[in-house]
C-alpha cells in the first residue's frame, strides 16, 4: 500500500517533467532548422540563429565547474579526512548551506561590483565563470561530502592497513567511490549554471557580442537570450526555440555523463 | 600514526583549498552585509522589519509583508517539494530496477537545468490560469508560486535523497529482511533511518534554492505588497523586491534593498539553523 | 538610453537627444468587451477608483490591474502623461513588457499597458479618447499615450559615439528605425 503511494508520487513527479520537456520542445522544435543552431543572430534575434549563445552556454558552466570543482570537492575531503568533527567544521557546514540560499540577483550584483568593477574584469566569461562557481560551490561542497562520507570506513580501514597514506588512500579509494555522488552534485550544478539568468546578466553581459576569443570577452548565454527575447517581446518563437535547444542541450550532457560514469566504474571493477 | 611528508603537503594543499573556498564564501557575505547592514542600523531594525508601508518617495522602508509572504511560500514549496521529491527518491532507489533508473534520473535533473524564466512563463501560462479559473483570485498568487518553486527544487531533493538512500549498506536491509520485516518497513525503519543526513543535506540545499529563487517567483507570485489572507492572494518575495526595485534605486532607495538582501542571508541563517538542530534533537531522542 | 516623458534630476549632466517615439499601447484580452477608454477612465482603473469592469460597459466581473515596476521608464511615462495616477495597492506587478503581456494573454479580466511594438495577437490595444493605438495616430499625435526615446550620452562624448547619433538622426538611421517598428522621431 505504501509502495502504490511512493510510485504514484514518483509518476505524479515525472508527468509534471514530462509536461514541461513537451510544452517547451512544442513551442520550439518547429522553429530549430540547421540556420538557426549554426548562424548568428539577426536583427535582434528577430531571425538568423543562436550559435554565439550556444558557445557562451557551454564555456561558461565549463568554466564554472572547473573553478568549483577542485574547490568544493578539496573542502569537502578536507572536511572529512583530515580534520575532526569540531565546531569549525560544523560552522563551516552551516555557512555553506547558508550560502546556498542567496538570491542569484544578489550573487550577479556581487559579481557586478567585485568582479567586473573592482577587479576590472569587465563583462566577461571570466567574471561569469566566478560568479556562477561561487553560486554553485555549496552544492558542490555538500554533495562531495555526503558523498564522501558514503564510502564504507572499511574501505579506508583497509587501505592504511596496507600501508598506503590519507592522500593515496583519499586518491584510490575514497575519491573514486564518491565518484557517483560528486557526480550528482556537478550535474545540477551544471543545469543551474546553465539555467542561470540574472548572476549571468551582470556579470557575463547580455550584449550580442559574437563568439567569445578569450576570457575576457562577454558572453550571451542561451538562457539570457531566452530572456531577452521573451521578456522584451522581440521573438515569442525564436524564444522558444532557444528553449527547447537548451532542454535538449542539458539532457544530452546529462545522459552523456552517466553513460561515461558508468563505463568507469564498470571499468574499474573488472 | 606518523604521516610522511607528502601526506603532509597533502594536507596544506587541501587545508588552503578548504579555506579558499570558504574565503570566497565569506566574501559575499560580507560584501551583502557592508552594503545593507549600515541602513538596518540607521533607519531601525524593528522599523524596517515591523513596518508596512513602503513607499521610497515618502521615506517609508518596512518589508514586513515580504518577510510573511517569503515565509508562505517559502513553506508551500517544500510542503510540496519535500514529499514529492522524498518518495520519488525512496522508489526510485529502492523498487525501480537499475536500467530504468539510470534513465530517470537524468532526466529528473534535466529539470534542473530548465532557465528559471521558462518555469516562470509556464506559470503566467499554464498554471496561473488554472488556478484562476478553479479556485479563483488573479490566479498570480501564493500557491502558483509554491507550486513551481517546488517543481523547481524537486531534481536537488530527488538527486541528493536518491544518492543517499542508495548509499546505505545492502547488509541493512538484508538483516532487517532476515528479522521478519517487510520490503516496506525495512526501507522506512532501517533505510531511510540510515540516509537521514544525506536526505536533510537535500532538504536543506532545497529549501536555500526556494528563498533565494528570483525570476520565475517575479513572474508567477504577483509582485503586489500585501500581506496574504490566503493561498490565492498575489503577494511579493523579499527576492522579488531586490530584483524588482534594484534596477531604478538610488542612494537609501538602494540600500535598503541591500538590506533586505540582509534580511534574506539572516532568515536562511535561521531557518537551517531550526531545520539542523530540529532533527538532530530527534537523532538524539531514538 | 531612457524612456521618460520628463528626464530626472539625475541627468542633468549628460546630452539627451530625442531618436525615437513610441506608444504606450493599454492592453486587454481579445474577448475583453470594452474597445475604448478615456484617460480619466485609465486613471481611475490603474488607481483602484473603478475595480469592476461593470463601470466600463463590461461584464460583472473584478479588473485584474497589471502594471510594470516602479522605476520602470513605461510606468513613469504613463504616470507622467495620464496624471495623477497612483497605481493601486491590490494591482499585479511583472517586471517587464513581455510578461505583461503574457499575463494579460491569459486573464480575460486583465487590463495593462506596453510599448505599442510589442502588441501581438494574444491581446488588444484599447482605443484611448476614441483613438486607436496606430503609428499614424502616434505621429499626428492624436494618440495621447507617447513617450519620446532618448539617447544620453556624456558631454563632450567621444567621436564615435558622436557619429554613432549622428547617424540615428538621419534620414537613413531614421528609416531603419521605422523598418524595426519603431516610431521615427520626426
Amino acid at each position: 500500500m505504501a509502495v502504490a503511494v511512493l510510485g504514484a508520487a514518483t509518476l505524479l513527479m515525472l508527468a509534471v517533467l514530462v509536461f514541461i520537456v513537451v510544452f517547451v520542445l512544442d513551442k520550439g522544435l518547429p522553429n530549430i532548422t540547421w540556420t538557426f543552431l549554426t548562424r548568428p543572430p539577426e536583427e535582434m534575434g528577430r531571425a538568423g540563429g543562436i550559435f554565439p549563445f550556444l558557445v557562451g552556454s557551454f564555456l561558461l558552466p565549463i568554466l564554472a565547474i572547473a573553478i568549483a570543482l577542485p574547490l568544493g570537492v578539496g573542502t569537502a575531503v578536507y572536511l572529512c579526512e583530515y580534520t575532526r568533527e569540531t565546531r569549525l567544521t560544523r560552522t563551516i557546514r552551516f555557512g555553506t548551506d547558508c550560502l546556498a540560499g542567496i538570491p542569484s540577483i544578489l550573487f550577479g550584483l556581487f559579481g557586478l561590483i567585485f568582479f567586473v568593477d573592482i577587479l576590472g574584469m569587465g563583462w566577461s566569461l571570466l567574471a561569469g565563470g566566478l560568479t556562477l562557481a561561487i553560486m554553485v560551490l555549496p552544492t558542490i561542497i555538500r554533495t562531495s561530502e555526503e558523498a564522501i562520507r558514503a564510502v564504507p570506513y572499511a574501505y579506508r580501514e583497509v587501505s592504511c592497513s596496507m600501508g598506503a597514506t590519507c592522500w593515496e588512500t583519499v586518491r584510490r579509494v575514497v575519491l573514486p567511490g564518491a565518484l557517483p555522488g560528486i557526480l550528482t552534485g556537478v550535474m545540477l550544478s551544471v543545469g543551474r549554471c546553465i539555467g542561470e539568468t540574472a548572476a549571468v546578466i551582470y556579470t557575463a553581459g547580455s550584449a550580442e557580442s559574437g563568439i567569445p576569443t578569450s576570457v575576457f570577452d562577454s558572453v550571451r548565454t542561451l538562457a539570457v537570450h531566452f530572456y531577452l527575447l521573451a521578456t522584451e517581446g522581440i521573438s515569442t518563437p525564436k524564444a522558444y526555440a532557444s528553449a527547447a535547444v537548451l532542454v535538449i542541450a542539458v539532457l544530452l550532457v546529462n545522459l552523456t555523463a552517466y553513460w561515461m560514469m558508468n563505463a568507469f566504474i564498470r571499468k574499474r571493477s573488472r | 600514526m606518523k604521516r610522511p611528508s607528502s601526506d603532509k603537503i597533502a594536507q596544506s594543499v587541501f587545508r588552503a583549498i578548504a579555506f579558499s573556498a570558504i574565503a570566497s564564501l565569506l566574501l559575499i557575505a560580507v560584501f551583502i552585509l557592508k552594503e545593507g547592514l549600515p541602513f538596518i542600523l540607521r533607519y531601525g531594525p524593528l522599523q524596517f522589519l515591523g513596518r508596512s508601508e513602503w513607499d521610497p518617495s515618502q521615506g517609508f522602508y518596512g518589508i514586513y509583508p515580504m518577510i510573511v509572504s517569503s515565509l508562505w511560500i517559502t513553506l508551500g514549496a517544500m510542503l510540496i517539494g519535500a514529499p514529492l521529491g522524498v518518495a520519488g527518491a525512496v522508489f526510485l532507489s529502492e523498487f525501480v530496477p537499475k536500467p530504468a533508473v539510470r534513465i530517470i534520473k537524468p532526466a529528473i535533473e534535466l529539470l534542473a537545468g530548465i532557465p528559471s524564466v521558462v518555469y516562470g512563463f509556464m506559470g503566467v501560462m499554464v498554471l496561473a490560469p488554472l488556478i484562476r479559473g478553479h479556485l479563483g483570485g488573479p490566479g498570480l498568487s501564493v500557491l502558483a508560486a509554491s507550486i513551481i518553486l517546488g517543481i523547481m527544487i524537486l531534481p536537488t531533493i530527488v538527486s541528493i535523497s536518491a544518492d543517499a538512500i542508495g548509499a546505505v549498506p545492502n547488509s541493512y536491509r538484508e538483516g532487517a529482511l532476515a528479522l521478519g520485516a517487510t520490503r516496506w518497513q525495512a526501507v522506512h525503519l532501517v533505510v531511510l533511518k540510515a540516509a537521514r543526513s544525506g536526505i536533510l543535506a537535500s532538504l536543506i540545499l532545497a529549501m536555500g534554492r526556494a528563498v533565494g529563487e528570483t525570476m520565475a517567483v517575479i513572474m508567477v507570485a504577483g509582485n503586489t505588497i500585501q500581506f496574504p489572507h490566503g493561498v490565492l492572494d498575489p503577494v511579493r518575495t523579499l527576492t522579488a523586491h531586490i530584483a524588482i526595485e534594484m534596477g531604478a534605486a538610488t542612494g537609501m532607495h538602494r540600500q535598503a534593498l541591500f538590506a533586505t538582501g540582509v534580511v534574506l542571508f539572516v532568515a536562511i541563517m535561521l531557518l537551517n539553523a531550526v531545520a539542523t538542530t530540529a532533527i538532530r534533537q530527534k537523532v538524539k531522542r531514538t | 538610453m531612457a524612456d521618460l516623458v520628463k528626464l530626472p534630476d539625475e541627468c542633468r549632466n549628460l546630452d539627451a537627444r530625442v531618436v525615437a517615439r513610441d506608444g504606450i499601447a493599454v492592453i486587454v484580452h481579445p474577448s475583453c468587451a470594452v474597445t475604448n477608454l478615456t484617460c480619466d477612465q485609465i486613471r481611475d482603473v490603474f488607481n483602484g477608483a473603478i475595480a469592476n469592469w461593470k463601470a466600463l460597459g463590461g461584464p460583472d466581473a473584478p479588473i485584474t490591474v497589471v502594471s510594470r515596476e516602479a522605476g520602470s521608464g513605461t510606468r513613469t511615462s504613463m504616470e507622467q502623461i495620464v496624471g495623477g495616477m497612483k497605481l493601486s495597492s491590490g494591482a499585479i506587478i511583472q517586471s517587464s513588457g513581455g510578461t505583461v503581456g503574457e499575463t494579460v494573454a491569459n486573464d480575460a479580466r486583465a487590463i495593462g499597458y506596453l510599448s505599442h511594438g510589442m502588441v501581438n495577437a494574444k491581446i488588444r490595444a484599447v482605443h484611448v479618447n476614441g483613438n486607436a493605438c496606430t503609428v499614424e495616430n502616434i505621429m499626428t499625435g492624436d494618440y495621447l499615450l507617447v513617450r519620446p526615446i532618448f539617447l544620453m550620452t556624456r558631454k563632450n562624448a567621444p567621436v564615435a559615439t558622436q557619429r554613432f547619433l549622428a547617424f540615428i538622426l538621419s534620414d537613413a538611421g531614421q528609416a531603419q528605425i521605422k523598418k524595426d517598428g519603431l516610431i521615427p522621431a520626426k
